[in-house]
């Protein structure tokens, strides 16, 4: 039904009037609505996964998305190519790294396969091309090795250096 | 928003799974390997570490930078080596890789030549022999096209015979999938007990019929591309049946006249056919090929086939006496012949006095469409990289239309038509919709009325994503172009970067400045 609405409540309590057919991208917040009759306009959905901020972001990129078509069937060389991220997921996705994380894992709870692709896409477009160090200052990921893995590593890291 | 502070190691390891699966195995293993103990073991998983290709992404004949290959090497190789069943490798970067540890399970190389010594060491390395002989089960060797065309097609025969001397395991090989031919001037002598499944290209059906003459015996799936299927020169053996082939895939670009005597009584000595796969143009004598005769030629002498496709092309000489066959009548004998939609068409060429019929199971998977009318039935052809385009009828922009359309990955087209188009332009500010060619660089405009050039050139008309080879008469393009001021063709001009005409002709120095791309 065209316009009709629902409320998302986020974790920390705040709701979100979102047109059913947005909201149905989430296949999570689908399968909801079929299973459990949830279609009355004061019906609330609660996502206790999902904060407002990422949430309000979250219903920004499938407002935009609404008229795209089905994602296609899982194509391996679709999967692998990072360079078909549209302008405009681009921008939407210049921000920082705790956030970009943030809509992953709600991308995910949510199961909205689009959000999901384009983020992890994102984030192997950084990893990409990079050197373990340049990933750990990148990422701030702590080098856990013992000091006897370490000194392995080095050794193996010596020849190259060399060179 | 408030900064988050999740951050990518926060992320379970199914997520981190499904951002990694974003990039190329070995893009994986050179950036996360060594970086912390949870990373390690995930890019440990059999997911990254089965299957490795150590050449650049883009251009799979490019070998990696020395940089990353020092580090494949030394640290990340030995690590995995055990993992490790499928080797994608470029030439002059294979003996390193191969020798940088041993891999007890490597069953699979696609090796990429990229190097014209390295395509005649490649049988040399006895270094390598070890692995050739005893492990590997399924090779693939693709060669860069110029160092393809430096090769003569003996060489490329003489290296498919040591392939099946060394390769001593081997059951399924890919041998030249990209590119041209091989010709066996004489039956080749080394024969494999063990292949399988052959894809291959050669120049003669003769080389094919060399491959089927039981030097290979244990063979079952042969996939071969026919440069010219002529009369069978007289020392080939015919007779014997081939009775091991279960799947057969045939297919030839150029003509072929010796249809009902060379491949008709060939494919009739294929009895246990399950699978076939037949892409020809067929001249005939009298009657184009319909379904009825390819059930009666060949079906009914395949008692076991249970899969046809098929892309067949067949045209005629047409006179008083013969029956012009409509599309109806071609379409009725097709209907019970194949599970997959069947489409086709017929053209007749009053002035050429020639017809074809051209059928073909749907979805359409040859790269080439030759002889596109305006009879064309549409569809999406994924497929196809060069189309030709030939009618006695006009093409408007709108079939043009069609056709960028239906082709959405097209490289190279082929217009060839004298009548003038109906639908004019009366300024060049009129407007029409503008047809992009996303994928074309080569265009080759061969005895075409001049609407069809200005059909391209017209920036109104015609919009080029890429630069264009364009092919064309010097005198046309000086006409269209109105002595190369025309500003409306100018900007099409513009995206022009090679220029070649069949007559000599002297450029005007006006030519270099509205072409300024071609050299």
């Amino acid at each position: 039904m065209a316009g009709h609405k629902i409320k998302l409540q986020s974790s920390d309590g705040d709701t979100f009037d979102v047109e059913v057919e947005i909201a149905k991208q989430s296949a999570t917040i689908k399968t909801m609505l079929e299973d459990l009759g949830m279609d009355e306009e004061e019906d609330v959905i609660p996502l206790p996964n999902v904060n407002s901020a990422i949430l309000k972001k979250v219903i920004q990129w499938a407002t935009h998305h609404k008229d795209d078509p089905p994602p296609p069937e899982d194509d391996e060389n679709r999967e692998k190519n990072t360079n078909d991220i549209s302008s405009w997921d681009q921008d939407f996705l210049k921000v920082d790294q705790g956030t970009l994380f943030e809509l992953i894992l709600a991308a995910n709870y949510l199961d909205i396969k689009g959000l999901l692709d384009v983020t992890c896409k994102t984030v192997a477009n950084m990893i990409k091309g990079k050197t373990p160090e340049e990933i750990r200052r990148t990422f701030n990921i702590k080098n856990d090795f013992t000091p006897q893995e370490e000194e392995q590593i080095k050794k193996e890291n010596e020849w190259c250096e060399e060179k | 928003m408030e900064h988050s502070i999740v951050q990518l190691m926060d992320l379970p390891d199914e997520l981190i799974m499904i951002i990694l699966n974003k990039l190329d195995n070995s893009e994986v293993l050179y950036s996360l390997m060594d970086v912390n103990t949870r990373l390690n073991q995930i890019v440990h998983d059999l997911m990254f570490t089965t299957k490795i290709t150590l050449t650049k992404s883009a251009d799979l004949m490019i070998a990696l930078p020395d940089i990353m290959l020092d580090r494949f090497c030394l640290q990340i190789l030995p690590k995995i080596h055990h993992n490790i069943k499928w080797f994608s490798l470029e030439s002059s970067s294979m003996e390193r890789v191969l020798l940088a540890a041993d891999y007890p399970n490597l069953r699979q190389l696609d090796i990429f030549i990229n190097d014209q010594k390295c395509f005649f060491h490649l049988t040399d390395k006895s270094s390598l022999y070890h692995i050739f002989q005893n492990q590997i089960v399924t090779l693939s060797l693709t060669t860069k096209k110029d160092i393809h065309d430096a090769i003569t097609m003996n060489e490329r025969a003489n290296l498919f015979s040591y392939i099946l001397i060394i390769f001593t395991n081997i059951l399924h090989l890919k041998f030249y999938e990209s590119s041209s031919s091989i010709l066996f001037k004489e039956p080749c002598s080394s024969f494999s007990s063990t292949l399988v499944e052959l894809y291959i290209d050669v120049y003669l059906f003769d080389d094919c019929l060399y491959l089927l003459d039981g030097r290979l015996d244990q063979l079952r799936i042969l996939f071969i591309n026919v440069c010219h299927i002529l009369p069978l020169r007289s020392t080939i053996n015919t007779k014997n049946k081939l009775a091991n082939l279960k799947c057969f895939s045939l297919t030839s670009n150029s003509e072929t006249y010796v249809y009902d005597e060379v491949i008709v009584p060939n494919l009739r000595r294929m009895l246990n056919l399950e699978k076939l796969s037949l892409h020809l143009d067929i001249k005939c004598k009298v009657r184009f090929i319909d379904g009825t005769n390819l059930e009666k030629n060949i079906i009914v002498h395949m008692p076991n086939l249970n899969e046809f496709t098929f892309n067949i092309r067949s045209s005629i000489l047409i006179n008083d006496q013969i029956h012009l066959l409509s599309n109806e009548d071609i379409q009725r004998t097709l209907t019970s012949l194949s599970d997959h939609q069947v489409i086709s068409c017929v053209d007749y060429f009053p002035s050429n006095k020639t017809g074809q019929c051209h059928f073909y199971t749907y979805p359409h998977t040859r790269q080439y469409y030759d002889n596109i009318t305006n009879n064309f039935p549409g569809g999406l052809l994924k497929h196809v990289r060069i189309a030709t385009l030939f009618d006695e009828r006009p093409f408007e922009h709108t079939f043009f239309m069609q056709i960028a359309q239906a082709f959405p990955f097209l490289n190279e087209l082929i217009v060839s038509n004298c009548k003038a188009q109906n639908q004019k332009l009366n300024g060049d500010s009129e407007s029409f919709a503008i047809i992009k060619y996303s994928h074309l660089t080569i265009l080759r405009l061969i005895n075409i009325h001049d609407d069809y050039a200005e059909e391209f050139l017209l920036d109104i008309k015609t919009c080029f994503s890429n630069f264009i080879f364009l092919v064309m008469d010097y005198d046309k393009l000086q006409r269209i172009t109105r002595n190369f001021t025309r500003d409306a063709t100018r900007v099409n001009c513009t995206k022009v970067d090679r220029f070649f005409t069949a007559k000599q002709s002297n450029r005007s120095k006006d030519f270099h400045v509205y072409f300024p791309y071609v050299k």
